[in-house]
């Protein structure tokens, strides 16, 4: 495991295990990671159409 | 009829003729599980309402009958809903977007389960005028539906009236407990730029298509949408049809793009490689490999035609290089089969303005000549003009939208408190 990074004194257990050292660019990063979790979403939204972009059955 | 169900109608009928529209909205959701317990009696109550007058509870009514299974009933959805949407009153209506955006999909539901999505293009296209939500270029989720169907049915012209306004507010369609926080399900908005990418895609508008799907794309996310993915390889594929490489994704796309839903989309990152590189053979190689992805998807059909630009882009490059070429030695050079596919794509390229050329059948050579001067012409004027009007248009919305934001009291009341706040800081700094 990666040590933690130490932003700030008042912080001395680190940033916690979801900010990794590319991302601390600021709250709204942290936050996505938080969110996201590799949850997916919309995975029944409706996409049974035929293949409406072959060209072969025009020939 | 039971009394609970006699209860609601006169309750429809008395704050109708009051024109109490907010607590008829009360009763009508309140209704929802008497309605759904005596679907048998329903059509009774339809009756006894006037489609006009009573509005809000005809569309109760109809929602119920969608939601339960109508094995044993005669089946009289269509007609009633064409009815309904017909001749509702729009203010009525317009009181309870979300009631009868959900009626509007239960309706699509039910023609996709029927097998008959063509009838209800006429019948939602002509909710969203009616509505007005068109005229106040608003975005509903009945957008969506609209969309779904044309797609289902092979008929896209008709949604295009819908798709080329530019959509400048969104119909805050989900209640909340506090009226001024309405929202609009996601889903829907993402649906639409994809279901609308899609209908653009068909009719070979991919400027157009290319742009539904980017919106669909950039729209901020904390997690992945599948409707997202889905919109992200057909962003890749429109991108090399017409521009020959993959759009930027915008700055502003969620990092869930790049960090989830580019990895997600291998095969189609391996064809975009390929095609970049110029390398036929190697793009084949991605497309046998990942045949099975690429049809699973619905995407095959594009991926051909990216394939075929591939060779198209290719003979281009020739005629950098080449005044006059024989037709074998282009379809040796571009690893095409024989000449015969060569000129196939030749004479394509000639017709739709990519190359200049002259085909000998002769000898079987071909000329390459230069582009003619095309910025000349009154065409090219009238063009320039469309395109400042459209420039001047769109910087009148921007300056109204400003507007409405400077005297939007919130923001006042915010941009004013952050004014004191920093009043003091200034004179500390001063001091």
């Amino acid at each position: 495991m990666k040590p933690a990074l130490v932003a700030d004194e008042m912080f001395p257990e680190g940033a916690g295990p979801y900010m990794e050292y590319d991302e601390a660019g600021g709250s709204t990063s942290l936050l996505i990671d938080l969110t996201a979790n590799e949850k997916a979403v919309h995975a029944d939204f409706f996409n049974d159409f035929d293949d409406l972009y072959d060209d072969d059955d025009l020939q | 009829m039971a009394s609970a169900l006699e209860q609601f109608v006169n309750s429809v009928r008395n704050l109708s003729t009051h024109g109490n529209l907010r607590e008829l909205y009360d009763v009508v959701i309140k209704s929802s599980d008497v309605l759904l317990k005596n679907v048998q009696h329903l059509d009774n109550v339809l009756e006894t309402l006037d489609v006009q007058q009573h509005s809000l509870g005809v569309l109760a009514v109809l929602i119920a009958k969608f939601s339960v299974p109508n094995a044993s009933l005669s089946d009289n959805r269509f007609l009633q809903t064409q009815e309904f949407i017909s001749t509702c009153n729009v203010e009525q209506v317009r009181s309870a977007p979300d009631l009868f955006a959900e009626l509007c999909h239960l309706f699509t539901n039910y023609l996709v389960e029927t097998k008959s999505p063509i009838r209800g293009i006429a019948l939602l296209k002509q909710a969203i005028m009616r509505l007005k939500y068109l005229s106040e270029n608003q975005l509903t989720s009945i957008h969506a539906d609209l969309c779904q169907l044309c797609l289902l049915s092979k008929c896209f012209k008709p949604a295009l009236q819908i798709l080329d306004v530019d959509i400048v507010s969104i119909c805050q369609e989900i209640p909340h407990a506090n009226a001024n926080s309405s929202q609009f399900d996601a889903k829907y908005f993402l649906l639409y730029y994809y279901y609308g990418g899609q209908i653009y895609l068909a009719l070979k508008n991919l400027d157009r298509a290319l742009y539904f799907f980017e919106v669909a794309l950039s729209t901020p996310a904390h997690a992945v949408s599948h409707i997202m993915l889905e919109a992200y390889k057909k962003f890749i594929l429109v991108s090399l049809l017409l521009h020959g490489k993959v759009q930027q994704i915008p700055k502003y796309s969620s990092k869930v793009v790049l960090r989830f839903i580019k990895p997600l989309s291998q095969p189609y990152n391996d064809l975009t490689n390929a095609f970049v590189n110029n390398n036929v053979t190697e793009m084949n190689n991605v497309i046998s490999k990942h045949t099975e992805a690429f049809t699973r998807d619905r995407n095959l059909g594009l991926v051909k035609q990216v394939s075929s630009v591939l060779y198209k882009k290719n003979i281009q490059r020739l005629t950098k290089t080449f005044l006059t070429l024989s037709l074998t030695d282009v379809a040796s050079r571009v690893g095409l089969p024989g000449p015969e596919d060569a000129e196939k794509h030749i004479l394509d390229m000639i017709d739709n303005g990519q190359i200049y050329a002259t085909i000998n059948q002769k000898d079987g050579m071909v000329v390459f000549s230069d582009e003619p001067d095309k910025y000349s012409g009154p065409g090219v004027l009238k063009a320039l003009e469309e395109e400042l009007a459209l420039c001047m248009e769109f910087d009148n919305r921007i300056l109204a939208m400003d507007e409405e934001i400077q005297v939007n009291p919130q923001y006042v009341k915010k941009s004013a408190g952050l004014q004191e706040e920093e009043q003091p800081s200034k004179s500390t700094y001063a001091l």
